[in-house]
């Protein structure tokens, strides 16, 4: 019962959900629908728990037994307990507590963002050495995208950029829409699998 | 919301809105899977899957990090409860056994804290089917931050700091795709990575040893554990991929006969 409570529940919820997407069953579906979009947000909001909790009791841990780098951990908690604090009194709209996200998180998030720059240089000078015909065509690709985005490219080359937005509206989107339509019907298959009790890795069991 | 936006969509008829074609294609597939299925129940064949790569070298990754006494780092992506985050679960489940049994330590980091529980669960029960109860320990099922950046901040960190032999992120990626392919191609790990996203898949392919493409990530449950009654799911995805694959020459066909596919894009928006 244990096992197979999770799975039914899944089943009518996804049965539910499927009536109410194609089947036109005006107010009373429209109605079901929020009822349910609550529900989840609710479930949502107490799962959320889980996460604090583990990362404070892991922390802790660290700091308490010396582990190597528990600076770091004692560095997270304590500015966890200030946050929280400050939130708390300031609340999440006051200046305090909007000078932390703008001028401290997504400062720091953008940083994290922008070192992509030098990792695709780093990638690209391992990717772009003609190690076989695949790193070749992906080189020459590279190399006519990148002159067709400047405008010395169309210099050096007449029609080089449009050339380049050939590769890009022809071959590439081919590619891509290969891959989606690919990935679309899969994730549909991997639903139905969850639907119907096959796939049951979420419920923590394994296989 | 977007349940409850169509739902409450004025309309007229069984079916929502530019519904019915998609309950048609849904019913197909329900039905091309129950089929297949039918068939697995009664041990007759169905098409085998063809080899994948990126799953094959799981073995290898996991036996690398064993041979080296190095962590596996394993990631299930960046996305909350969909098909992505199942596949990621499942090949956790898979590594998670294989770590257990060669005893090897196996760093799992999560995104989002709802997943957190579900990954603790899956590796504790891989280690007490292995037999070693005692060898799990909770503290390497580490939930991070659901901060898109923080959690890839601490990713790094755990890179660098402790030097996993094999990095496998499995899943869904964004804009991290490529810092956390290259921090963990810099520390030396044999990577494996798996995307849906085709913004991203390209620099996981350049980055990672093995690319586990689209599609490829749904059969992997399937593909792992070689049940006939999963990879009759993958046989059916298969089946309606080529029904679409005719459904688009016959579109192309008629839109280039016509001149334009006004009435083949009215037709399927019904």
């Amino acid at each position: 019962m244990k096992r197979r409570l999770p799975l039914l529940v899944v089943l009518v919820t996804a049965l539910v959900c499927m009536g109410l997407k194609f089947l036109n069953l005006g107010e009373k579906g429209a109605t079901l629908a929020t009822d349910l979009d609550t529900i989840v947000q609710t479930s949502y909001l107490f799962a959320f728990l889980f996460g604090p909790i583990h990362l404070i009791r892991l922390h802790y841990s660290y700091v308490q037994k010396r582990r190597p780098n528990w600076a770091y951990s004692a560095f997270l908690l304590g500015v966890c307990a200030v946050t929280t604090v400050i939130f708390f009194i300031n609340k999440i709209d006051g200046p305090v507590s909007t000078f932390i996200i703008d001028s401290i998180t997504n400062a720091t998030d953008s940083a994290i963002y922008a070192m992509l720059g030098f990792y695709v240089c780093s990638a690209a000078y391992r990717s772009f050495k003609l190690k076989n015909v695949e790193a070749t065509i992906l080189l020459i690709a590279a190399v006519i995208l990148m002159l067709g985005q400047a405008p010395i490219g169309d210099a050096i080359i007449p029609n080089t950029s449009k050339f380049a937005q050939w590769i890009l509206d022809v071959p590439n989107s081919a590619g891509m829409r290969g891959i989606r339509i690919g990935a679309s019907i899969g994730a549909f298959a991997a639903s139905i699998r969850v639907i119907l009790g096959l796939e049951r890795s979420w419920t923590g069991s394994g296989s | 919301m977007y349940m409850a936006q169509a739902a409450a969509a004025q309309a007229t008829g069984i079916f929502a809105p530019e519904m019915t074609v998609d309950f048609i294609f849904v019913l197909i597939l329900f039905a091309t899977v129950f089929i297949v299925l039918q068939r697995a129940r009664a041990g007759l064949s169905i098409p085998p899957i063809r080899k994948i790569p990126g799953l094959e070298a799981l073995d290898e990754a996991v036996g690398r990090s064993t041979e080296m006494g190095r962590p596996v780092h394993y990631s299930p992506g960046m996305s909350s409860f969909g098909p992505e985050l199942y596949a990621g679960l499942a090949t956790l489940t898979y590594v998670a056994k294989m770590a257990a049994q060669y005893d090897t330590k196996l760093i799992v980091t999560i995104r989002r804290p709802q997943v957190h529980p579900i990954a603790a669960e899956i590796v504790k029960q891989a280690y007490l089917e292995a037999g070693r109860p005692d060898a799990y320990n909770p503290d390497d099922i580490r939930y991070v931050s659901d901060w898109q950046f923080s959690y890839t901040a601490a990713v790094l960190g755990i890179l660098q700091r402790e030097k996993p032999a094999a990095n496998l992120m499995i899943g869904y990626w964004m804009a991290e795709a490529l810092v956390l392919a290259e921090a963990g191609a810099e520390a030396g790990c044999i990577q494996i990575g798996a995307n849906t996203n085709v913004f991203q898949i390209h620099f996981f392919i350049v980055a990672c040893d093995y690319t586990l493409i689209g599609e490829e990530l749904f059969a992997a449950s399937a593909y792992l554990s070689k049940e006939p009654m999963l990879t009759g799911t993958v046989v059916a995805q298969d089946m309606m991929k080529i029904l679409f694959g005719v459904l688009i020459i016959i579109g192309t066909i008629w839109a280039t006969a016509k001149g334009n596919a006004d009435d083949l894009i009215q037709l399927l928006s019904l």
